[in-house]
């Protein structure tokens, strides 16, 4: 095994037990992670731009970043947050189109970016490492929704209830004298 | 109850398969009739399947009812983390729209159906599915007054400083165009 798989097996390894239930096979990955493209970050710097083409899918080795959105006063809203070991990327990567939002990193971090040229094929492929890479984008997103939906929930709550929801009979036409 | 291969086919993830190709989900799979205003998915509840949506539409809640989501069309899979986690809990309502039949898929039968065409092309219907409802709920979040939605913003876990790495390509920022 060359120094570079050497090197990024640990993560691959830390990804897998992230996500068990996509089998990932961690050799294979680290494999195909030979074709990315490596890169440090430091905290603060902006990694994606939104609305820029989804280029590929985004492994976050190590450290953690920040999804953004530009609201309508010109600010930046964070979206929601990625720590490592984990993958970035959705539907795009296969259908193309552009980074809903953007990314920050938020603390030093490595990234490595596997091309949607080498991505696509690996995630359409009907083998073994196709179906983990498969199962470990989705189960990530999915991670994602139950977070972002916990996050959702007590804002409703604190919303009135719709009419028919709400309780009526807590005072009595003799209470309003 | 089972579905009609010729019904499926019709649905853009089986679009490009031979009719044959769907035997083994047809067989695996049953189909399940729902009226209109039916409750599919109770939020809060632990789910065991999934459901493919073959005809009708449904609409996703999520709190008291008070927070759409969005309309899932016919192709669509819902309810799909129950096919990545164990027992995961609902996080929304699903309501039909209209008289609906699903398909309901077990973790077990994808596992089943991996390595076939049709396999493949559930596994790809999850992924778009998965992709579609973190949009939905990440759109929603967006929609919230700015310092609500930043209370709900985890702090970062403080991290050690990156160990040294001496990866070929890994360089310092700007000479990677994600």
């Amino acid at each position: 095994m060359n120094d570079v798989r050497k090197q990024i097996l640990p993560f691959v390894e830390a990804l897998a037990h992230r996500h068990p239930g996509a089998r990932l096979p961690p050799a294979a990955l680290a494999e195909l992670l030979m074709g990315a493209q490596f890169c440090r970050w430091s905290a603060g710097d902006r990694l994606i731009e939104a609305g820029t083409p989804v280029t590929g899918l985004l492994f976050l080795l190590w450290g953690s970043i920040e999804l953004d959105h530009a609201d309508d006063f010109g600010g930046l809203r964070p979206v929601g947050q990625r720590q490592s070991p984990d993958v970035y990327g959705d539907r795009d990567v296969i259908d193309g189109g552009l980074h809903a939002w953007g990314a920050v990193a938020t603390a030093h971090s490595l990234t490595a970016h596997l091309p949607r040229e080498i991505a696509t094929p690996a995630l359409l492929a009907p083998d073994p490492l196709g179906a983990a890479l498969r199962r470990l984008l989705a189960a990530s997103m999915s991670a994602n929704t139950e977070r972002t939906n916990r996050a959702l929930r007590p804002f409703e709550q604190t919303r009135p209830a719709a009419p028919d929801q709400r309780d009526r009979g807590h005072l009595r036409v003799s209470q309003l004298g | 109850m089972r579905a009609d291969p010729k019904e499926l086919i019709r649905l853009p993830l089986f679009r490009h398969l031979p009719l044959s190709a769907l035997a083994p989900l047809v067989s695996a799979c049953p189909l399940i009739e729902v009226e209109r205003g039916a409750c599919v998915i109770h939020e809060g509840t632990p789910g065991d399947s999934a459901l493919l949506l073959v005809a009708g539409r449904l609409q996703a809640t999520t709190a008291l009812g008070g927070c759409r989501l969005g309309i899932t069309l016919p192709g669509n899979i819902v309810g799909e983390r129950a096919l990545l986690e164990r027992s995961p809990t609902r996080t929304a309502r699903l309501v039909a729209l209209d008289p609906a039949r699903l398909l309901l898929v077990q973790p077990s039968t994808l596992r089943a159906l991996e390595g076939s065409l049709v396999g493949l092309a559930l596994e790809l219907a999850v992924l778009r599915g998965v992709s579609d409802h973190l949009r939905s709920s990440t759109k929603a979040l967006v929609a919230l007054p700015p310092q609500r939605a930043a209370e709900f913003e985890a702090p970062t876990a403080p991290q050690a400083e990156a160990p040294t790495f001496r990866l070929p390509s890994a360089g310092r920022r700007g000479q990677v165009s994600l």
